[in-house]
C-alpha cells in the first residue's frame, strides 16, 4: 500500500517536472548559463542605466571580436548583433526583461536559440509562416525585403500556393507549397550553415567511410568561444542524390550534369519579379517606377490585387560552385538611375524625394513638366524621361539640389534563382519546355517598355556571349537569346541557320533538277518513243540483297522522319521529342548493323566488286552515261551500258556510292554516335569541339541524305520501264536488253 | 578445304550478326526503373430490376407492403431483424467497465444530444427501420413491421413520421413500385439528420454528400460511389461502426478494404503505425454545412429568448455550430469506454460519454481525428449520475417545460432512482471522423503537424517533443523507460 502510494507520488512528481520543463522549454533556453547584461563600457546596465551592448554582454564568454571578423552578417554593408538572430524576438528590450539586482537576466527571459526562419525572414525577402493566407505587405515596394524578393520573385513560405491571398492564374490547381523545403521542416539554417557544420554534413553524407566521424573537429569549448559565422550554402547534392531518382529522364546523366536542379524544380515563380526599375523618376509613394514581369503592371493597384501570371525563369549558362558549366535559372532586369559627381555616385530614390515630392505630393514644377494632358495626375506613360525637355528639366532640378553633372545610367542586372523549389507534379517535365525553337531557352526576354533618358544599358558581363540587347520599334528593350553562344547544343532548340539553309537549298535544287529532267523526259516521250530491243528476264538481286536494301531504305526513311521531328519539334510533333530520340537511336543501330552485315556479305561473296569501277573503260563509260542522262534518255536511246547481275551499277552510280558509303555515311554515323554518346562519353564529342560543331554536321549530312533519297527514287524510274527497277528490287527479276 | 572455308565464313557471319544484333539490345535495354502499375479502380456493378409491374393494387397499411415484399424475398425480414438497424442494440454482448456483459446500442444508451430514447420512443423511432415502435411493448419479432421502403425507396417521396410509420401523405403503391438498391439519400434520411437536424451529430456526414463535388468527398464526388460500396452489405447486414452507439470495431469498415495503405514516399509510410488514414486525409470536417459542437441544456426553457435552430431553442437550450472545423486528435485503439446508465460521474469535471481508449504506449492505438461534442446536461445531484429526461414523450420537457417532472418520468421509465435533486454538468462525446475524405492534394502535409504551425498538441498526446525533432513514439517511449530505469 505504502509502496503503491510512493509510486503514485513519484509518477505525479515526474509528470509535474515534465509538464513544467515543457512549459519552460517553449519559452526559454534551459541550459544557457545565467549572465549579466552589460553596456558599452562593460558596466552592468542595472547600474549604468545605459543601453546594453551585445558585444560586451555576449563577449563575457564568446569571442565577439573573432565572431565579427568571421561573420557573413558583419561587414561594411550590414552589421548584425548577436541578439538579432539568437534571441526569440530578435532584440533584448531592457524595458520588458526582468533582471536581478546585479544585472543577471532571469532564466525565463533567456530566449537564446539557433536562428529560426523568422530571424532570416526579417531581411531576406518575403518570408511567411503560419496558417493565415499569404499576402504581400503594403510597404512591399519600399522595404528591403520586397526589393530582395523582386530580384527573382521567390517567396518563401510553407503554405500551399492555392491557400494564399494572391490573385494567381490557375491558383486552385497549385496544390504545392511556395517552397517544398519549408513545408518539410527544412529550416534556412539547415542549408545555410557555418563551414564547420557544412563540413560535418558533407563528411557524414559523402565523405569517405572511414571519416564519418572525423576526430579532427574543434572542441566544444573552441566552438562555443570561436564559432565561425561565415555562412556557406550546402549544395542540393549534399542531401539529394539525383541519380537515384529521375529514372524517367532520357539522357539522365547529361541532363543532370548540365542543368542546375532549379532549372526544372523551379518551373515558375509567382512572386513580384522586376522587369525594369526606373529610379530616374519617383512615384507619389517615393518609390522608383517598377515594372514587374510576373504580374499585371497597373499603378495604384495593390500588389495583392494584381493578376499574377508568374514567369518561367530564364536559363543561362553559369559555372556552379564546383566550376561545372550549367544552365541555371535567372531573372534578368534593367535598372536606370541618376549618377552625379566625378565619381558618378548613384542618386538613391531617397535623395531624389525632395526633388519630386513636397508634403507627399508632386511639386507643381514637376507636374507642369510631366503632366502632358494637364489632368493633375501622372500616368504610367507620363512619368518617364522620354523627351529632351524632361531630361533637361530634371538635370537642372538635380543641379539645383546640389548634384553635380547629373547623368542617367542604365544597368542590366541578373538575379539567380535558388528557392521556390517544387517536387512531384509541379516540376517541369515536358521536353518541349526546353526543346523547341519557341521554348524557354530561346524566347526573347522583355526588359523594359521604354528607355529612360534614351540611355541604353550596357550588356551584363555574364551574359555577353549568350544574348544581345535589341530595341524594338515601339521603344521597348528586350534581350535576344543566342543559344549557340552558351557552348551547349540543345536538341530541337539550337540550330545552325547556315546549315539549314544550305541543306534546304541543296534539296530544292535537287528537286528542281528532277522536275526539269522528268518533265522533259515526259515531253520527249511522244516524239521519241522508247527504243525497244529484245529483252530477257534476269535474276538480278538475290534475296539477301533485297532484304538488305529494303531494311536500309525503311530505316533511313524512319531516321529522316524522326530526325525531322527532333530538329523541328516545336511545330512538328507526332511522337514527342523524347520518343523520337529514342526511336532515332534504335533505328540508327539497326541501320549500322544492317550496313555491317551487308559489308560482310559483299566481302564474303566478293560482290563488293560491283562497286569498283573498271579502270580501263571508266572514263569512256562515264562520259557515255552522262551523255545518256543529258541527251540520250530524251531521244529514246537504249542504255549505253548493259545492266547484268555481274555489273549492276553504272559508273555514275559507282562514284555516288563511293562518296556516300565512304564519306557521307561514316560522317553521319560518327557524328550521330558522338551525339548519342554524350550521355556516357561526353569527352569524345568535346575533343572535337563539342556538340555545337558535331550536331550541325549531322544535320547537314541528313539534308544531303534527304536529297540523295529523292534523287535515288527518281533515277529508279529511268530503267527499262518506269517501274521495272523498283519491281526488280522487290521481286529480284529484271528485264534487260539482249543484244 | 573449300568446305572448311565455307564453314568458317558461315560461322563468322553468324557471330558477327549476333554481335551486331546484341549491341543495340544491350545498349537500349531499358535501364529506367519500372513504372508501378497504378491500381485500377473498378466500380462495383449494381443490378436493378424495375419493380413497378409487381405492385398493381394500392396499399392500405405499410405492413401490407412488407408482406408483399416478403412473398418474393422471404428471407429478407429475418435477415434484417438480426441487425442493429432493427434491434438498435449490438449483435454481441460487450464487457464495459465493471458491468456484466450486455448488448448495448441506441436502444439503451445515453448520449449528450437528445439524451435518451427511453420514454421518447415515438419521436426517436422516426428513424427506426420498422413500423410502430411507440412504447416499450414494441414487438421486435413481427416480420411485417420491418420497413423495407426507407432503405429501398427511389422515389424520394417516402417520409417517415412518429413511431416510424410513414406519413399519411405517402402513396405507398407508388413508393413500392420504385424500389431499388439503397442509394445515398436512403442512408442520408437518417444518418445525415441524426440529432434532430441536418449535420447535427456527425460532422463528416451531411447532404452535401448526395450531390457533392470532388472537394467535398472524393469517393462520392469523383468516383461516384454509394454508401453501400464501402459499407458492403450482405444478407441485409450493413457493416459499419458508429462509436456513439458501439464500443468496439466489430462489423466495422476500413480504408484498407480497398486501399493498399502504403504511399510511395517512405517518410509517409513511417507514419502509418501511428496515424489513421483519416488523420491526414480528413484535414477539415463540416466543410460546407455547420455541425453542432456545443449544447447547453441548462439554458432551455427561457421564454424571453428567440428561437433560432442554430443558436437557441426553448425546448433544447443553447447551441454552438461550427463550419470548416479542424478536428481534435486523440489516441484511439478502436475501442471506447462507454458511459452506461447509472455510472457515477464527478459533476465538477467533464464526463466522457464514450472516451476513445488507447494511448501513446498502446501499439494498437493510432492518432485519430475526432469531432467532439460538448454538452451541459442534467444529472442527479445526490446520486451523481446522468439523468435521462422524458422530452418528447407524454408530460415531457418539450411540452411542459418542467425539468423536475421530465426527469422523474424519464428516470422511472429507465428504471433508475431519482433523488429529486438535479443539476447540470459537462459531458463530451467523441466522433471519430471517416467520411468526407477530400482529394489527396488537400491531405495534411509535414508542416501541418510539425514545426511552429503544428495543429497537434504533442505534449497532450503524450510526446515529450515534436516527433520530427527527436523521433517517433517508439523512440520516445524507449528513451523515457531508460530514463526511468536510471
Amino acid at each position: 500500500m505504502n509502496i503503491n502510494l510512493f509510486r503514485h507520488l513519484c509518477v505525479l512528481l515526474g509528470l509535474t517536472i515534465v509538464l513544467f520543463t515543457g512549459i519552460v522549454q517553449a519559452q526559454t533556453n534551459p541550459i544557457h548559463p545565467l549572465f549579466r547584461v552589460l553596456d558599452l563600457n562593460g558596466v552592468v546596465v542595472t547600474e549604468s542605466k545605459a543601453e546594453f551592448s551585445a558585444n560586451k554582454t555576449c563577449g563575457q564568454c564568446h569571442d565577439t571580436t573573432y565572431i565579427n571578423q568571421h561573420n557573413s552578417h558583419f561587414n561594411t554593408d550590414v552589421q548584425l548583433e548577436c541578439v538579432n538572430c539568437h534571441l526569440k524576438d530578435g532584440k533584448l528590450d531592457l524595458a520588458t526583461v526582468r533582471m536581478e539586482v546585479d544585472g543577471t537576466l532571469v532564466r525565463e527571459d533567456i530566449t537564446i536559440q539557433s536562428p529560426t526562419n523568422n530571424h532570416c525572414g526579417q531581411c531576406h525577402g518575403i518570408y511567411h509562416s503560419g496558417t493565415t493566407p499569404l499576402m504581400l505587405p503594403d510597404d512591399f515596394e519600399q522595404s528591403p525585403a520586397g526589393a530582395l524578393t523582386s530580384l527573382t520573385g521567390e517567396i518563401l513560405s510553407s503554405q500551399k500556393i492555392a491557400d494564399s491571398y494572391l490573385n494567381i492564374r490557375g491558383k486552385a490547381t497549385l496544390h504545392y507549397p511556395w517552397d517544398i523545403h519549408l513545408q518539410r521542416q527544412v529550416a534556412c539554417v539547415d542549408c545555410h550553415t557555418n563551414p564547420v557544420q557544412a563540413r560535418n554534413i558533407k563528411a557524414a553524407t559523402s565523405g569517405p567511410n572511414h571519416l564519418r566521424n572525423d576526430p579532427r573537429q574543434i572542441s566544444t569549448t573552441e566552438r562555443l568561444q570561436h564559432p565561425n559565422h561565415e555562412l556557406v550554402t550546402i549544395q542540393c547534392k549534399t542531401c539529394h542524390d539525383p541519380m537515384v531518382v529521375h529514372d524517367q529522364f532520357p539522357y539522365k546523366q547529361r541532363h543532370l550534369e548540365r542543368l542546375a536542379c532549379q532549372a526544372c524544380h523551379v518551373p515558375q515563380l509567382l512572386g513580384p519579379a522586376y522587369q525594369s526599375v526606373d529610379q530616374t523618376v519617383l512615384t507619389e509613394t517615393g518609390t522608383a517606377m517598377i515594372e514587374y514581369r510576373s504580374m499585371e503592371n497597373s499603378r495604384g493597384t495593390s500588389l495583392n490585387a494584381r493578376f499574377i501570371e508568374g514567369y518561367t525563369p530564364y536559363l543561362f549558362v553559369q559555372s556552379d560552385a564546383v566550376g561545372d558549366e550549367k544552365f541555371s535559372p535567372f531573372n534578368v532586369f534593367t535598372r536606370w538611375f541618376w549618377v552625379s559627381g566625378s565619381m558618378k555616385e548613384p542618386v538613391s530614390p531617397e535623395q531624389l524625394k525632395p526633388v519630386f515630392l513636397e508634403n507627399g505630393t508632386y511639386r507643381p514644377s514637376i507636374l507642369s513638366v510631366f503632366d502632358q494632358n494637364k489632368d493633375g495626375e501622372l500616368t504610367l506613360k507620363e512619368l518617364r524621361l522620354d523627351s529632351d525637355e524632361k531630361i533637361l528639366f530634371m538635370k537642372r532640378q538635380l543641379q539645383a539640389s546640389g548634384f553635380e553633372n547629373p547623368e542617367i545610367t542604365g544597368k542590366l542586372e541578373v538575379g539567380k534563382v535558388h528557392h521556390g523549389i517544387v517536387r512531384g507534379a509541379g516540376v517541369a517535365r515536358d521536353c518541349r519546355f526546353c526543346h523547341g525553337e519557341d521554348s524557354r531557352m530561346n524566347r526573347e526576354i522583355k526588359l523594359a517598355s521604354y528607355l529612360p533618358g534614351n540611355v541604353m544599358p550596357p550588356m551584363a558581363e555574364s551574359l555577353t556571349s549568350q544574348a544581345e540587347l535589341t530595341v524594338k520599334t515601339d521603344g521597348s528593350l528586350s534581350l535576344q537569346r543566342n543559344l549557340s553562344g552558351s557552348g551547349f547544343y540543345v536538341l530541337g532548340t539550337t540550330k545552325s541557320r547556315l546549315v539549314d539553309r544550305a541543306g534546304l537549298l541543296f534539296l530544292f535544287l535537287t528537286c528542281l533538277v528532277i522536275l526539269g529532267h522528268g518533265g522533259y523526259r515526259f515531253y520527249s516521250l511522244k516524239r521519241y518513243p522508247p527504243h525497244h530491243t529484245n529483252t530477257s528476264i534476269v535474276y538480278m538481286y538475290t534475296f539477301y540483297e533485297r532484304l538488305w536494301h529494303w531494311t536500309s531504305a525503311l530505316s533511313i526513311l524512319l531516321l529522316m522522319f524522326t530526325g525531322f521531328e527532333i530538329h523541328y519539334s516545336w511545330n512538328f510533333s507526332v511522337l514527342g521529342i523524347d520518343r523520337a530520340v529514342y526511336l532515332h537511336n534504335i533505328l540508327a543501330f539497326i541501320m549500322i548493323a544492317n550496313a555491317f552485315l551487308s559489308l560482310f556479305y559483299h566481302l564474303a561473296s566478293a560482290e563488293i566488286r560491283q562497286y569498283f569501277p573498271r579502270m580501263k573503260s571508266f572514263v569512256t563509260d562515264t562520259m557515255a552515261q552522262i551523255r545518256y542522262y543529258t541527251s540520250g534518255i530524251f531521244k529514246g536511246e537504249p542504255h549505253p551500258l548493259q545492266k547484268t547481275p555481274d555489273r549492276k551499277l553504272n559508273p555514275l552510280q559507282q562514284i555516288t556510292y563511293l562518296v556516300i558509303l565512304n564519306i557521307l555515311l561514316p560522317t553521319q554515323v560518327l557524328t550521330g554516335l558522338l551525339m548519342w554518346g554524350v550521355e556516357r562519353w561526353p569527352e569524345l564529342s568535346l575533343a572535337i569541339g563539342g556538340l555545337t560543331w558535331v550536331a550541325p554536321i549531322h544535320t547537314l549530312c541528313s539534308w544531303l541524305f534527304f536529297s540523295f533519297v529523292i534523287l535515288h527514287v527518281y533515277l529508279t524510274t529511268t530503267g527499262h520501264t518506269v517501274t521495272s527497277n523498283i519491281k526488280a528490287m522487290i521481286g529480284g527479276f529484271d528485264k534487260v536488253d539482249v543484244d | 578445304m573449300t568446305q572448311n572455308k565455307t564453314k568458317w565464313v558461315i560461322a563468322t557471319g553468324i557471330l558477327l550478326t549476333s554481335v551486331i544484333l546484341l549491341i543495340p539490345i544491350f545498349i537500349f535495354y531499358p535501364i529506367q526503373g519500372t513504372q508501378k502499375a497504378t491500381s485500377s479502380f473498378i466500380r462495383p456493378v449494381r443490378t436493378h430490376l424495375d419493380h413497378s409491374a409487381y405492385f398493381t393494387e394500392p396499399f392500405q397499411t405499410p405492413q401490407s407492403v412488407t408482406k408483399k415484399c416478403l412473398e418474393c424475398h422471404p428471407e429478407s425480414a429475418r435477415q434484417f431483424m438480426k441487425t442493429s438497424h432493427w434491434t438498435w442494440v449490438g449483435t454481441h454482448e460487450e464487457v464495459i467497465g465493471n458491468h456484466k456483459p450486455m448488448k448495448v446500442g441506441k436502444k439503451n444508451l445515453l448520449n449528450n444530444f437528445c439524451l435518451s430514447i427511453t420514454d421518447n420512443w415515438a419521436s426517436c423511432t422516426k428513424c427506426h427501420a420498422g413500423y410502430g415502435w411507440k412504447d416499450e411493448s414494441f414487438d421486435f419479432s413481427s416480420e411485417e413491421n420491418v420497413d423495407c421502403l426507407s432503405c429501398h425507396d427511389w422515389t424520394g417521396s417516402y417520409v417517415k413520421a412518429g413511431a416510424g410509420l410513414p406519413d399519411a401523405s405517402v402513396d405507398l403503391q407508388a413508393v413500392a413500385k420504385g424500389v431499388g438498391y439503397p442509394r445515398r439519400d436512403n442512408c442520408g434520411t437518417c444518418h445525415f439528420y441524426g440529432g434532430g437536424g441536418l449535420a447535427v451529430k456527425h460532422g463528416d456526414m451531411d447532404d452535401t454528400l448526395i450531390y457533392g463535388s470532388e472537394r467535398d468527398d472524393v469517393h462520392m464526388g469523383k468516383y461516384d460511389l454509394l454508401c453501400v460500396d464501402c459499407h458492403r452489405t450482405q444478407n441485409h447486414n450493413i457493416p459499419g461502426t458508429a462509436y456513439s452507439v458501439s464500443v468496439t470495431s466489430r462489423n466495422g469498415v476500413d480504408c484498407i478494404a480497398c486501399h493498399e495503405g502504403t504511399h510511395q514516399d517512405k517518410r509517409i509510410n513511417t507514419h502509418i503505425a501511428s496515424l489513421a488514414c483519416q488523420t491526414c486525409h480528413i484535414p477539415k470536417y463540416a466543410k460546407k454545412i455547420p455541425t453542432k459542437t456545443d449544447w447547453d441544456w441548462s439554458k432551455a426553457g427561457d421564454v424571453s429568448r428567440k428561437d433560432d435552430p442554430h443558436v437557441y431553442l426553448r425546448i433544447k437550450g443553447e447551441f454552438i455550430y461550427g463550419q470548416d472545423l479542424t478536428p481534435e486528435y486523440y489516441w484511439f485503439n478502436m475501442n471506447v469506454d462507454r458511459y452506461l446508465l447509472g455510472d457515477l460521474i464527478k459533476p465538477e469535471t467533464v464526463t466522457d460519454i464514450n472516451k476513445p481508449l488507447g494511448g501513446i504506449d498502446d501499439p494498437n492505438a493510432k492518432i485519430w481525428p475526432f469531432k467532439v461534442h460538448r454538452a451541459i446536461q442534467p444529472y442527479d445531484k445526490k446520486f451523481n449520475y446522468f439523468l435521462p429526461p422524458t422530452t418528447s414523450g407524454k408530460g415531457g420537457y418539450w411540452s411542459d417545460f418542467d425539468w423536475q417532472k421530465a426527469l422523474t418520468l424519464g428516470a422511472k421509465a429507465s428504471g433508475i432512482p431519482f433523488s429529486g435533486e438535479f443539476g447540470f454538468t459537462q459531458s463530451a462525446m467523441y466522433w471519430p471522423l471517416s467520411h468526407m475524405v477530400g482529394p489527396k492534394e488537400n491531405a495534411l502535409n509535414c508542416d501541418d503537424c510539425h514545426g511552429e504551425n503544428s495543429r497537434m498538441d504533442w505534449n497532450a498526446l503524450g510526446y515529450e517533443q515534436d516527433p520530427i525533432d527527436v523521433g517517433g513514439r517508439n523512440f520516445q517511449l524507449k528513451a523515457s523507460v531508460e530514463r526511468r530505469a536510471q
